[in-house]
């Protein structure tokens, strides 16, 4: 499986990845991006098999990146990796076609409970 | 007469519950808080934080001592104190204020926006005057501060109520 990893903070994403290990899943190849519109490109140019993205981003915000993959025509498997978890906000990553919402801070638990339903 | 929203703010208690739980996950540490009133510290601090805007305005700061901002680094990279670089003492303590400032937003108001982190790595004389402060709660980490503050500025629309 590939995963693309989006939050501009360099330090979430190595600790997203960590706990994607930690918490059992089976990954061979990890893409990063720093922002939002860096997500959204390597959505479509790279095939990822998850995007696991921040949503407060430069550049595009994670919401917005989602609403341009989804535009674009790719149904990639999409979760959100947030500090900010209301119900209007889950609404929306849902009505975008986000699988999933992960508040930071997590545990590898978390992870397992988001991502089990969706990877083998 | 006029009719403030009024918004509900962590208490000291919900504040150190926030950022407690934030050094268990990441940093795989327990925080212990601290009661007393320090002496204000003199010696050169680092500061992060994040604005929140909407029916409460204002900012969450964090403050620690750059050695207390170095050990937070290396335990988020994995990486030995001495190893860590600047640009990574940013990001690491701009997350930190980030994950804090986003729970705090969720409490405050859920139409609110959250900018991204601002990090001054030399904050020594650094003030707020446009802010004053609501919460404050203080921990101490490896022998180094760490103060999580909540800051309302003063044209807020709501009054915040504890």
């Amino acid at each position: 499986m590939r995963v693309l990893v989006a939050d501009d903070s360099t330090v979430m994403r190595r600790i997203v990845v960590r706990t994607l290990r930690q918490a059992g899943i089976d990954f061979d190849e990890v893409l990063e991006a720093a922002d939002g519109r860096q997500a959204y490109e390597a959505a479509l140019a790279d095939g990822p098999d998850l995007v696991l993205s921040d949503w407060n981003m430069p550049e595009m915000t994670g919401i917005e990146s989602l609403r341009a993959i989804r535009a674009a025509g790719s149904d990639v498997l999409f979760g959100f990796v947030t500090s900010e978890g209301s119900d209007e906000m889950r609404a929306e990553a849902e009505a975008a076609g986000a699988s999933f919402l992960i508040t930071k801070p997590f545990t590898a638990e978390t992870f397992r409970d988001a991502l089990e339903p969706f990877v083998d | 007469m006029s009719v403030e929203t009024m918004v509900s703010l962590p208490s000291d208690v919900e504040m150190i519950e926030i950022v407690t739980q934030v050094w268990a996950s990441f940093l795989d540490d327990e925080l212990l808080p601290v009661f007393a009133d320090a002496a204000g510290s003199t010696g050169n601090r680092l500061v992060a934080w994040v604005s929140i805007s909407g029916e409460w305005t204002g900012h969450l700061q964090v403050t620690t001592t750059p050695g207390g901002a170095r050990d937070i680094t290396a335990g988020m990279f994995q990486l030995e104190a001495a190893e860590v670089e600047t640009g990574e003492v940013a990001d690491a303590i701009g997350e930190i204020a980030n994950m804090i400032g986003g729970t705090v937003k969720g409490m405050v108001g859920a139409s609110a926006a959250l900018s991204l982190p601002q990090v001054v790595l030399d904050a020594s004389a650094l003030i707020s005057p446009d802010a004053h402060e609501v919460v404050q709660v203080r921990f101490q980490w490896r022998g180094e501060p760490i103060e999580v503050s909540l800051w309302e500025r003063r044209d807020s629309n709501g009054g915040g109520q504890r």
